[in-house]
């Protein structure tokens, strides 16, 4: 890793990197960081070259202006702020923080498995990698 | 006089050990992008659930 970008490639600016191509169609980058209220626009690729880190306080925010689950985006920001320990502890305490996309995700796994709570096994590992295209 | 919690705190949202390692294996396959459900995806997994489960 770089010293002048000590966070990049961490899962948050991949994920950044890759959210805002995605938006790009509907909204530039300059308004995804107006939206989540940046002062400087060019924070946005600061975060994404991993100069810098986004601060906790920023989260919920820079999730609303990228459309995307604040759930998600903590968890990036604390182990970008290798925060490892504290991730773990509010998992340990208050349950793994999951997205509403994974809420989603095992409402179906337990209706389609009638609430048998299925073990992931390696065939099961084949097949999620085949309906996600991995 | 003390403050300590009558029941332990409730979860975010409730997740057994199994569930966990779903969703771990999602995010690591999906490259964290948080991928959503659609219909193709859940016919498949159901798939997967039925013949696992058969």
């Amino acid at each position: 890793m770089a010293r002048n970008k000590p966070y990049g490639g961490t899962d948050l600016a991949a994920f950044l990197t890759h959210r805002i191509v995605e938006l790009r169609p509907r909204k530039s980058q300059v308004e995804i960081a107006s939206e989540a209220g940046f002062a400087n626009p060019n924070m946005l690729s600061m975060l994404k070259a991993g100069t810098t880190k986004l601060a906790l306080d920023r989260v919920a925010d820079l999730a609303r202006a990228l459309e995307t689950d604040p759930a998600r985006l903590f968890q990036m920001a604390l182990l970008q702020s290798g925060h490892e320990t504290t991730r773990a502890v509010i998992e340990e305490i208050f349950g793994t923080l999951v997205t509403r996309n994974e809420v989603g995700w095992l409402a179906e796994l337990r209706d389609a498995s009638d609430n048998v709570d299925p073990s992931l096994t390696t065939r099961s590992r084949a097949a999620l990698r085949a309906i996600f295209g991995k | 006089m003390t403050h300590a919690p009558a029941s332990p705190p409730k979860s975010i949202f409730p997740i057994t050990g199994n569930e966990r390692a779903w969703i771990k294996f999602i995010r690591a396959i999906s490259d964290r992008s948080d991928p959503g459900i659609t219909l193709r995806r859940i016919q498949q997994l159901r798939i997967l659930l039925l013949n696992k489960l058969a």
